[in-house]
């Protein structure tokens, strides 16, 4: 007879050995709300402190991927942590033979759902053997069988949180972390959209209010303080090697732990790094120890992640395990420093990305052989699903998620306004039919030919609207204006700007407030939109012309007008009271005030926006500050969902909470379809517009995040140009199978498609990996002619017909950051190697992956085309390694395969139902003049100091990263952007005060892409300035004056 | 290339087919602990006659639309009483419930129970049974509530299922009720206390035992 319980008996043991006193519950189910009621009730009454669950899926109530509030549920009730042991379907050893870990049930029902609770993942305790084969049933008989390790991590890490909670805040030690890749001074505190050392000035702060010991000397009381004394002492910067650490973990120390490693990690990074005391990161007095020390708060540097130590074969390996000095800082952390809770700052750092097991890790996976059982907090951006989940399930993170940065409309500046002055003194002659117009229209294409060499147009006609449509484009691009300082609220106006932009966008309980105000002032036109070259009616004209002082003759003005009045409505019914805004002010239209805020049917879509928008954001900054001082008593963090506000999620405010990702079985959505449907046939338009013939092999990338928030659109579109479609089930609508769409219907060649999907959508997304492996096998075997079917063509032709491929499994990323962090490429046939190292693991419906290079080879030899896809607009392509190492990544494969680079498009897919496909070098174009130059992102980025000139550097690493990989970028981007940062004093001043590691870095990159001829008409001058840049900067670095 | 298995459980190859031998009854479940218990109460003399004419398999083997199709073609076309327990809606495993209904009408002498391991679908799932709702919503709940004596009783309303569910005498149908929450292995003893949370299907066994 099996003993069921065995878990149970052994973790009850082992959480007594660690001095607590468990108490079992056996329960039905936790969906039964009386079941609940009983349990709060025991709980609240015997004072439990925290709970540990083996139950599946959750006690909440979900609809639509969306947590529906329920305050008598038993987990924000209790405000107690939950932790969820893991108990494997598999049996141990298949588990420990699987590069995956957790099979996708049980990702499904001990990993997302759960987190749809706030509970906390942590490690398998429990495998499923095998006790019985033969019996009258004909089925075996399993039972779960306890893991010791399991249960000893689980029991460690309930004992840290238990102490955690019961421990004087005066005595607690807490260690903040902050990441720092590429290695170099101008670039600690990676935080997407975060301001991070800002952020830690309030985390210090907080701590102080709440009596925390951050010892008798005074610690830094703002950002630069900050950054200057950090970087004084011992960072990872070669530079500072000779600076101070904040201490050393002896070689003897480190052995310690060290020898209770197990062997496989041990010898994968003997064979790599040495033996501990070769490792080349060990000083005489051991192994550095980087950061600073506040009293009994530790802020400290992670460690480089070891390939800057680069040597070819490292490069090509996505599973290079961490240096020594990597294991000593945690080992530090741990077992030196003695910290109560471990902070992870700001999306993100690089523990959670080390190699392993994909889901559910064993002691020889790194991050759980380096990340300590004890409570592991992490701020993070809320609208990364993806990334943040990587750090809940495989470091036992709590997230504690945080606002976007602020947003607004690009609008327009310098040249592009006086382009759009004369544009709108062109359209006011015409309107007049005044003897101006030629002249007028003579100076616009003498503008456009002497300083636009950005705009080529495409059309003999029309060209006057075409530039408008241009310009109109331009402004209507949501841009970042700042960073978000951790627990701080945005000033009034970013605030009013983020306001808008979530306001903007329609979701299903209303519609976007400039359609609101369209509609209601009867106009025709459709303000949310991608087509900006839209005819303003005379009807319209003639509506606007009664409401605003100027004419307003096109598209672009009836939405500059629009956008104004939304802006000012906003401020007027929800700021004004408080504050008066000048910049707003001149937007005062009292006829748009009658309207609007003096009839009392427009409050209650007012109010709609106060309740949805103004409240959650105001709460926000609150509740990541509350959030954050709780986690560290060892409370529970509520559970939320997550996602791009301005995408129409704003049920992902108020931040602050726990963010859960998405539930996968529900994917992809029928919504999904449509997008996924309407963007592949624009892809199929432009390719032909372009090419005159039909596309018959594409390139795709794949990412899991963004798969979290759009409901699976990229799958969509890949199943669609496959000439496959999903069939839902009735009433759960979840896919249920696949069926072919005949050639008669598609009227269309169907398109082979090859994949590259990310390792964080391998490990969350199995079952779209399934999904589309099905589609492509079922594409692979129709019996259609070769000129309608290239993938059956290639089957009968005996070629491979694998087409997903991802990184080794265990790993993640693209290959192509290190080559360009450190510089080591000669040509784009090196980023194409890098890629196909990087990405030559075939995945497929079978669990484990094969490694088939060739068979990557194969598939990408004839790509025409390489596609990504962003789906939202809270960032940009140049905010963030990840879209050149894909995009570019395959498309320099490709190259390197075919001699020729592909066609390369860029997906919008921001708005919902509105995608549109157009060429990456336009995109790119878009990027540079949006944001780049902007003096708006410029300026935002100024408020922000040290991190602020962070961003700067970061730009031009990707911008340069794109070009370097795809060859798109043009030469004019270069030259406005060296001369808008490089040549402006106040910007120079400002990279000089706060971060001039950051300048120097800039001028350095711009001297190398002179040097690369990646701009290929640079003067001597220019180069002259950016020697003189490196070399005064470099003697103020030296001179340490910052 | 699928493999064909005639003992169902092995998931080395999520594509293997499954052919039991011919039982005159089925049973499918979402919950493995279901089959260690049912299996250990077939011991009993009891149920001697039970014994060699009662299959089992976890739902899971059942994933693709070919294993349903192949283990409908070749094990429950013999068989005389379906039982489907499932936690989840009617979605979570459309085509086989789909594919069960069709093997049901093609014979009304074919019963199909179709019971719900939670409460919030039981009225949905148990009514499309091919038997008495209200004896189904019964059944549903005599394993809900589990352990051994409840399990012993939904054994002992198979045979009946064959004739007439309303055959089924009262005795079988009476729901044992436990504590739930069940509390186990409290102890006075010193230490902060953790809540531990597990399903109540685990304990039964040792209860059994």
């Amino acid at each position: 007879m099996a003993n069921e319980i065995e878990v149970n008996e052994k973790l009850n043991l082992q959480l007594r050995k660690c001095g607590l006193s468990p108490k079992t519950f056996f329960i039905s189910t936790l969906k039964d709300h009386i079941i609940q009621k009983k349990l709060i009730d025991i709980f609240k009454k015997e004072d439990i402190k925290l709970i540990i669950t083996t139950t599946s899926f959750s006690s909440s109530q979900i609809k639509n991927n969306d947590l529906i509030e329920n305050s008598t549920n038993i987990f924000t009730s209790l405000k107690i942590p939950i932790l969820q042991l893991l108990s494997s379907n598999r049996s141990r050893k298949e588990w420990l033979n699987s590069s995956i870990g957790m099979n996708s049930s049980d990702l499904l029902m001990q990993i997302i759902i759960p987190e749809f609770d706030g509970r906390i993942t942590t490690s398998p305790s429990a495998f499923k053997e095998i006790i019985s084969k033969k019996n009258t049933l004909y089925s075996e008989i399993t039972s779960y069988k306890a893991d010791q390790v399991g249960i000893q991590w689980i029991s460690k890490f309930a004992t840290n949180y238990v102490k955690l909670q019961k421990l004087n805040n005066f005595d607690k030690r807490i260690c903040l972390v902050i990441s720092n890749y590429p290695v170099k001074n101008g670039r600690i505190g990676n935080g997407v959209g975060l301001n991070t050392p800002s952020s830690i000035i309030n985390i210090l702060n907080w701590l102080k209010e709440e009596g925390y010991d951050l010892g008798s000397c005074n610690y830094p009381k703002d950002s630069s303080e900050l950054m200057s004394m950090l970087i004084k002492t011992r960072t990872n910067d070669i530079e500072s090697q000779n600076n101070k650490p904040l201490d050393y973990l002896p070689l003897s120390e480190y052995l310690k732990y060290w020898n209770y490693l197990e062997l496989d990690p041990k010898n994968i990074i003997v064979n790599r790094w040495g033996k501990p005391s070769d490792a080349i990161d060990l000083d005489n007095n051991g192994f550095s120890i980087n950061g600073i020390k506040f009293g009994k708060i530790t802020l400290l540097i992670q460690p480089q992640r070891g390939y800057d130590a680069f040597t070819d074969r490292d490069i090509h390996s996505p599973d290079l395990p961490p240096p020594h000095r990597y294991l000593a800082q945690y080992f530090w952390i741990e077992k030196v420093f003695n910290a109560n809770a471990i902070c992870h700052i700001g999306k993100h750092g690089t523990v959670e990305w080390l190699p392993g097991k994909s889901i559910g890790l064993s002691n020889k996976c790194f991050p759980n052989i380096i990340c300590p059982a004890i409570p592991n907090i992490y701020p993070f951006i809320v609208n990364d699903p993806g990334e943040g989940s990587q750090a809940k399930r495989r470091t036992a993170a709590t997230i504690i998620d945080h606002l976007t940065p602020p947003l607004d409309r690009s609008e327009l500046y310098g040249k592009y306004s006086i382009l759009e002055n004369y544009l709108d003194e062109y359209f006011e002659a015409k309107l007049l039919n005044s003897s101006r117009i030629e002249i007028i229209e003579r100076s616009i294409f003498e503008l456009i030919k002497n300083d636009f060499s950005e705009i080529t147009l495409k059309n003999k006609n029309n060209q006057i609207e075409e530039i408008d449509s241009f310009l109109c484009k331009i402004k209507e691009s949501q841009i970042r204006t700042g960073l978000h300082v951790f627990g701080n609220r945005q000033n009034d106006i970013n605030e009013i700007n983020l306001f808008l932009c979530i306001a903007r966008v329609p979701n299903a309980n209303r519609i976007g407030v400039i359609q609101y105000i369209a509609k209601h002032l009867k106009l025709d036109l459709n303000p949310w939109t991608n087509q900006y070259d839209q005819i303003l009616s005379e009807k319209d004209k003639k509506i606007l012309l009664t409401f605003s002082n100027n004419n307003i003759l096109n598209f672009r003005m009836a939405i500059d007008f629009l956008e104004q009045q939304a802006k000012y409505l906003i401020y007027l019914f929800f700021y004004k009271k408080n504050t008066n805004i000048k910049n707003l002010e001149k937007y005062k239209n009292q006829k748009i005030i009658d309207y609007f805020f003096n009839e009392k049917k427009h409050n209650e879509y007012f109010l709609l926006l106060k309740k949805e928008i103004l409240y959650p954001i105001i709460n926000s900054s609150y509740n990541e500050k509350l959030s954050f001082i709780n986690s560290l008593s060892g409370q529970y963090v509520k559970s939320g969902p997550s996602g791009a506000p301005t995408r129409g999620k704003t049920e992902a405010l108020p931040t602050g909470k726990n963010f859960f990702s998405v539930d996968s079985r529900g994917l992809p959505t029928e919504s999904a379809w449509s997008v996924g449907c309407q963007s592949a046939s624009q892809i199929l338009d432009l390719y032909k517009q372009d090419n005159g013939d039909d596309l018959k092999n594409i390139a795709i990338s794949v990412w899991a995040t963004s798969t979290m928030r759009n409901g699976g659109e990229d799958i969509c579109q890949i199943l669609y140009l496959l000439g496959v479609q999903p069939i839902w089930d009735g009433p759960s609508r979840r896919v249920v199978d696949l069926e072919i769409i005949p050639l008669s219907v598609l009227e269309r060649p169907r398109v082979d498609v090859t994949l590259r999907i990310s390792g964080m959508f391998r490990d969350a997304f199995p079952q779209l990996v399934n999904l589309t492996f099905k589609a492509i096998n079922l594409v692979s075997d129709l019996n259609e002619d070769d000129k309608f079917n290239p993938l059956a063509e290639a089957s009968r032709a005996g070629d491979s017909i694998n087409r997903i491929f991802g990184s080794a499994p265990g790993s993640y990323g693209a290959g192509l950051q290190e080559l360009i962090s450190n510089s080591n490429w000669e040509n784009i046939d090196d980023f194409g190697e890098s890629f196909l190292n990087w990405s030559k693991w075939i995945y497929s419906d079978n669990l484990d992956p094969l490694e088939d290079k060739k068979s990557l080879e194969n598939a990408l030899k004839n790509v025409q085309l390489v596609v990504h896809n962003q789906d939202n607009k809270e960032h940009d392509i140049l905010d963030s390694d990840d879209y050149y190492q894909f995009q570019g990544g395959l498309s320099s494969a490709v190259k390197k395969l075919s001699g020729k680079l592909p066609e390369m498009y860029h997906g919008d897919l921001s708005k919902f139902g509105l995608s549109k496909i157009s060429k990456l070098q336009d995109e790119i174009n878009k990027v540079v003049i949006s944001r780049i130059l902007n003096p708006k992102w410029i300026n935002g980025m100024k408020d922000n100091g040290y991190k602020g000139a962070f961003e700067f550097s970061a730009t031009i690493d990707y911008l340069y990263a794109f070009d370097a990989s795809t060859e798109v970028v043009s030469d004019w981007c270069y030259e406005e952007v060296y001369n808008s940062w490089l040549c402006d004093l106040d910007l120079r001043n400002f990279f000089l005060e706060n971060n001039p590691w950051a300048l120097r870095d800039i001028a350095q990159r711009f001297l190398e892409i002179v040097n690369r001829k990646m701009w290929k008409n640079c003067s001597s001058d220019v180069i002259e300035n950016l020697k003189n840049i490196i070399i005064n900067t470099d003697s103020i670095i030296e001179k340490n004056e910052f | 290339m699928h493999r064909i298995l005639n003992i169902a459980g092995n998931e080395k190859n999520k594509d293997d087919l499954i052919e039991q031998p011919a039982a005159d009854f089925i049973f499918i479940t979402s919950v493995k602990a279901d089959l260690n218990l049912i299996s250990n109460l077939l011991l009993e003399k009891e149920f001697d006659s039970l014994k060699n004419n009662i299959r089992a398999l976890e739902i899971s083997n059942l994933n693709s639309s070919a294993q349903i199709d192949n283990y409908l073609l070749k094990t429950i076309n013999y068989a005389k009483v379906v039982v489907l327990r499932i936690f989840g809606d009617k979605g979570t495993w459309n085509y086989g419930i789909e594919q069960l209904l069709n093997w049901q009408a093609v014979n009304k002498k074919r019963k199909l129970v179709i019971l719900s391991g939670t409460i919030d679908q039981e009225i949905s799932l148990c009514e499309i049974s091919s038997i008495d709702k209200n004896i189904a919503l019964n059944i549903s709940r005599l394993l809900r509530s589990g352990g051994l004596v409840n399990y012993r009783k939904f054994l002992n309303c198979l045979n009946y299922l064959v004739v007439d569910e309303k055959l089924i005498p009262d005795e079988f149908l009476n729901i044992t009720f436990y504590a739930d929450p069940y509390l186990y292995d409290w102890k006075n003893e010193k230490g902060e206390k953790i809540g531990i949370i597990s399903y109540k299907s685990l304990f039964w066994l040792m209860k059994l035992k």
